[in-house]
């Protein structure tokens, strides 16, 4: 988890200056991608949490659509800016983003949080649920192909207490961890260490996964993601 | 409310209808729970299991909760659907002659368990729309939209749908104990960003 927030942490200096138009042009390539991928996804969530066949290929994911969709139409005319008198109001990315999600609706738990913070030029470490983690496999590999900057997305997977626990680590330094506190958190405050970052592949960069023994419980590949 | 094997934050799990029509709801409802085909996801089918083992223990005991408090079965109950001898299958389930001081009208189940609470007048359904620790999400159903747009407005959650809408660029979160903070569109991209003023930027 460490290296993961490092990486995304390198990268946020990059994309928090980004254009609008570099914004919107990730996430037309996001849209491509996961509009290539739909049939595993919705295969995903049917293995992942049980949804049947019907409802993981149709509403499901198409809530992963809407609000890729939707993301774009906002970010197109969003106001980062508004004058007010002698003042100049602006709105900034608010650093790496922390993001926890659940397991009831895989795919929109994480899209409507990831979109929303690649548009606005945040960074993210994803921790995906434990119970539910298959679709978020193929949504790092979605982001991957679309060029996601090295270190924007950083899922790890299936790491249970251990991932969990990572996320509550506080910032060493620079940006803090923007947590989004929602569904799959699980209490308990242990600040202790991750015992080991096994649990944390597709680090980005050109770092490799500590221990790629692991990627046989997943039942996708991980990639690294493009170098930014 | 039985979409996702009742495995949804938004679902309408309280069904407050006018106490004058409740032999008709109960009716519908039993005959909509009994027609959901309920199996193995990977067929075709309306329902498959909840998430896990430990869900389908949870739901099973709220289940069990409600028979004890003295909610009315009118369709589903405790165990496996027929024919299902294994997998975290839940029978579709509603309760009728439910009150709003009962454990399952309190909690939330997160399984395919619906409760009818029956109310006299709109004062009362409001009234116990309002009595919960939770306030995200609300439904409110009727061919009148005046009336059905003065009861949303009543109510205290972060979104009421109205005669079932949908919008992907309305704000999603909630009052109370729910949600923290809004997502979906243009409001949630306000929880990524930060507010900086550059005061003297525009000299007058």
């Amino acid at each position: 988890m460490d290296r993961a927030v490092a990486a995304a942490r390198r990268a946020f200096p990059r994309w928090s200056a980004s254009t609008r138009e570099e914004r919107l042009a990730l996430l037309e390539r996001i849209l491509e991608e996961y509009q290539r991928r739909l049939p595993d996804l919705g295969d995903a969530i049917t293995a992942e949490m049980g949804a049947p066949r019907g409802l993981a290929h149709g509403f499901q994911v198409q809530l992963g659509l809407g609000h890729l969709t939707t993301a774009i139409e906002v970010l197109r005319n969003f106001a980062f800016e508004e004058a007010r008198g002698p003042s100049l109001i602006v709105k900034e990315p608010i650093g790496v983003c922390g993001l926890i999600t659940p397991w009831n609706w895989p795919v929109n738990q994480v899209t409507v949080k990831v979109f929303p913070a690649l548009a606005t030029g945040c960074t993210v470490v994803l921790k995906p649920s434990q119970e539910a983690h298959f679709s978020a496999h193929v949504l790092a590999e979605i982001f991957d192909a679309a060029g996601v900057p090295a270190g924007g997305v950083q899922p790890g997977p299936g790491a249970g207490f251990r991932g969990g626990r990572g996320h509550r680590q506080p910032p060493r330094s620079g940006h803090g961890l923007h947590h989004r506190l929602r569904g799959g958190w699980r209490p308990g405050g242990h600040r202790r260490r991750p015992r080991r970052e096994a649990g944390v592949p597709g680090i980005g960069g050109q770092e490799r996964p500590h221990h790629p023994g692991r990627r046989k419980s997943c039942p996708n590949t991980w990639r690294e993601a493009s170098p930014g | 409310m039985m979409m996702n094997s009742g495995q949804t934050c938004s679902a309408a799990t309280r069904i407050l209808v006018p106490r004058a029509r409740l032999a008709e709801a109960e009716e519908a409802a039993r005959r909509a729970a009994e027609a959901i085909r309920v199996g193995d996801p990977r067929g075709d089918v309306d329902m498959g299991p909840v998430v896990s083992r430990k869900q389908f223990e949870t739901v099973q005991s709220y289940i069990q909760k409600g028979i004890e408090e003295g909610a009315r079965l009118i369709a589903g109950g405790p165990g496996r659907p027929e024919g299902l001898e294994r997998g975290y299958y839940v029978r579709p389930t509603v309760f009728s002659d439910v009150t709003n001081d009962m454990v399952i009208a309190r909690e939330e189940i997160f399984g395919p368990v619906a409760c009818l609470l029956a109310y006299e007048d709109l004062d009362e359904a409001v009234a116990i729309a309002n009595d919960s620790e939770y306030g995200l999400a609300g439904n409110v159903s009727g061919v009148d939209l005046e009336l059905a747009r003065a009861v949303a407005r009543r109510i205290r959650a972060g979104a009421i749908y109205i005669n079932g809408g949908f919008d992907f660029h309305a704000p999603f979160g909630g009052y109370k104990k729910s949600g923290n903070g809004r997502e979906w569109g243009e409001y949630g991209f306000h929880e990524y960003l930060e507010i900086k003023a550059l005061v003297g930027y525009n000299p007058g």
